[in-house]
């Protein structure tokens, strides 16, 4: 355990080096940063000035919701999505032997040796408009929210960590998957309303197919103090049943790996 | 005068066997990445979809805002997805690598305008992915049953100020293009001004329904010309007498950014000669 927290810490080390030398994109991340903001309060102002809550949320619970969003979306633009960038490309090169004869978990070196610190300015205004929307809301925020909060945005990405392992490891058989990274985003867009406003099977697509639910919505909802205990029960266990199942399926895929001059 | 006329049919014939050349290139190049080109409009039917959601959402609550109800709304919406379809145009984030890499060198080699290529692209872009979209759009329109009245002149209407929108829209991005001359950061700046024009121009909602009377401010701007009229056109939110105002405004838009666009092209063209590319 201790190997593999030096070992995050050295990748994190290299990758930031590497960012370095670009500082130019750094300017341009927290430039998109800044839009994003600034799209997320101009739309909540046109959508409020009409109305006082949508599906039941009112403006602060929504706030809550988009902050949540930019969390998650932050941590998917810095770990998963650069990770999954790099093994495409090393299996159309041939280059994942390397990785794969390294003396460290597998999974491990796939999942986390590209971090792209810049992208997690999203995920520092995300938790700003958090903690801007908690401190507005009308009677303060139990500790047993908070935690609640906590909680289920852990599960959540979690259950999000294991959709991207599957995703990479699909890259052993079709090479060309990172296609369908653009349908996760459309699809994770939908995340920053309450998922209430959709219809019935796209609920279903973004809560059981793609995990959008469980990373902004039911987190959000703990903090608004709707979820129960027992739900919680329920999400941790769902969040250990996907990371096995998918950890599962990366060792498959490992196994099924042919290379690329074999 | 008879030379030149004869002359005149030649540049014409010419440009016509140009751009069917150019045509067949592009649609050569679509077919090549038709997944990733499916998939990406997909992704474009994203927005006008949640927006769609969110806007009946809040309408089902408080009752039909601005003259807009659920089958109203839902209407825009879907609409929407088809203006974005085929007002869409991206050489701003492609032209600066042409400048960067010299491939612009190459094409100014051939005894044709660039920027025909460009057009012959966004037409061929358009054209094929119809084959899928107009399927998702019946579905669409079955699922969500939007409510409209629907009369030929009101089509042809549409057709007019869409066609309109596409040209006013292709030459915006086409000036920011021709901006990536001077800097390599043209399409952030691009990009900036579609993200403002997305609100502002019917994109996140009707720009009836904009707070405290930004409606006034914003009804002449160019983004509402390429987004929220054309729709509003085509559900009947117009009346009458202005949509031939704003087809006129439409125009003189278009003239503008053309000038502006053609002295861009000029004055670049020179830039780039004197890099010694």
């Amino acid at each position: 355990m201790r190997d593999y927290l030096r070992l995050l810490g050295v990748f994190f080390r290299i990758s930031f080096q590497d960012d370095a030398a670009y500082r130019g994109e750094f300017w341009m991340r927290l430039l998109a940063t800044l839009y994003a903001l600034a799209a997320a309060v101009v739309g909540l102002w046109i959508l409020f000035s009409n109305t006082d809550a949508i599906a039941g949320w009112n403006i602060y619970e929504v706030l809550i919701l988009i902050g949540t969003f930019h969390v998650v979306g932050g941590v998917i633009r810095a770990v998963f999505a650069p990770n999954f960038q790099r093994i495409t490309e090393e299996v159309r090169e041939g280059t994942l032997d390397f990785v794969l004869t390294k003396p460290a978990n597998s999974q491990f070196l796939a999942s986390f040796r590209r971090i792209a610190a810049a992208a997690g300015l999203e995920s520092v205004m995300g938790l700003l408009i958090i903690g801007y929307g908690i401190s507005q809301l009308p009677e303060g925020s139990s500790l047993y929210t908070a935690f609640a909060f906590a909680f289920a945005l852990s599960c959540g990405l979690a259950v999000l960590y294991s959709f991207w392992l599957v995703l990479i490891t699909f890259v052993f058989w079709f090479v060309r998957i990172e296609n369908v990274t653009q349908i996760f985003w459309a699809l994770f867009d939908a995340g920053r309303y309450p998922l209430d406003i959709y219809p019935g099977w796209l609920r279903i697509v973004v809560t059981f197919i793609v995990p959008v639910a469980a990373i902004t919505t039911f987190p959000a909802q703990g903090l608004a103090g709707r979820l129960s205990p027992g739900s919680l029960v329920v999400y941790a266990l769902l969040a250990a049943l996907s990371l096995y199942a998918s950890s599962r399926f990366w060792q498959y895929g490992v196994r099924h790996y042919t290379s690329a001059s074999s | 005068m008879k030379a030149l006329a004869k002359s005149l049919a030649e540049s014409v014939r010419a440009l016509v066997r140009g751009y069917v050349a150019l045509f067949r290139l592009s649609w050569a190049e679509m077919l090549q990445y038709r997944a990733s080109v499916f998939l990406w409009t997909l992704w474009s039917l994203a927005g006008p979809i949640i927006h769609l959601a969110v806007w009946t959402a809040v309408i089902e609550a408080e009752g039909a805002l601005q003259g807009y109800d659920r089958g109203s709304i839902v209407a825009y919406f879907i609409i929407q997805s088809i203006v974005y379809h085929f007002t869409g145009a991206w050489q701003a984030y492609e032209f600066s690598y042409l400048i960067r890499t010299g491939t612009l060198s190459v094409q100014l080699l051939r005894p044709f305008d660039p920027s025909h290529y460009i057009v012959a692209n966004n037409v061929a872009f358009k054209l094929i992915n119809l084959v899928w979209l107009i399927p998702i759009w019946t579905g669409m329109v079955l699922y969500f049953r939007p409510e409209m009245e629907l009369t030929w002149q009101r089509a042809l209407l549409f057709l007019i100020s869409m066609s309109l929108s596409a040209i006013l829209y292709f030459l915006w991005a086409h000036c920011w293009a021709m901006v990536a001359f001077w800097t390599i950061r043209a399409s952030a700046f691009f990009e900036f001004t579609d993200w403002v024009g997305y609100f502002i121009g019917g994109g996140f909602a009707p720009i009836a329904l904009l707070p405290g009377g930004l409606r006034e401010a914003v009804v002449y701007l160019p983004p509402y010309y390429w987004t929220g009229f054309p729709i509003e056109v085509a559900i009947g939110a117009v009346e009458p007498g202005m949509v031939f105002t704003g087809v006129v405004v439409t125009s003189l838009w278009i003239v503008l950014l053309f000038l502006i666009y053609r002295i861009l092209w000029r004055q670049g063209l020179k830039r780039y000669g004197a890099v010694g590319a």
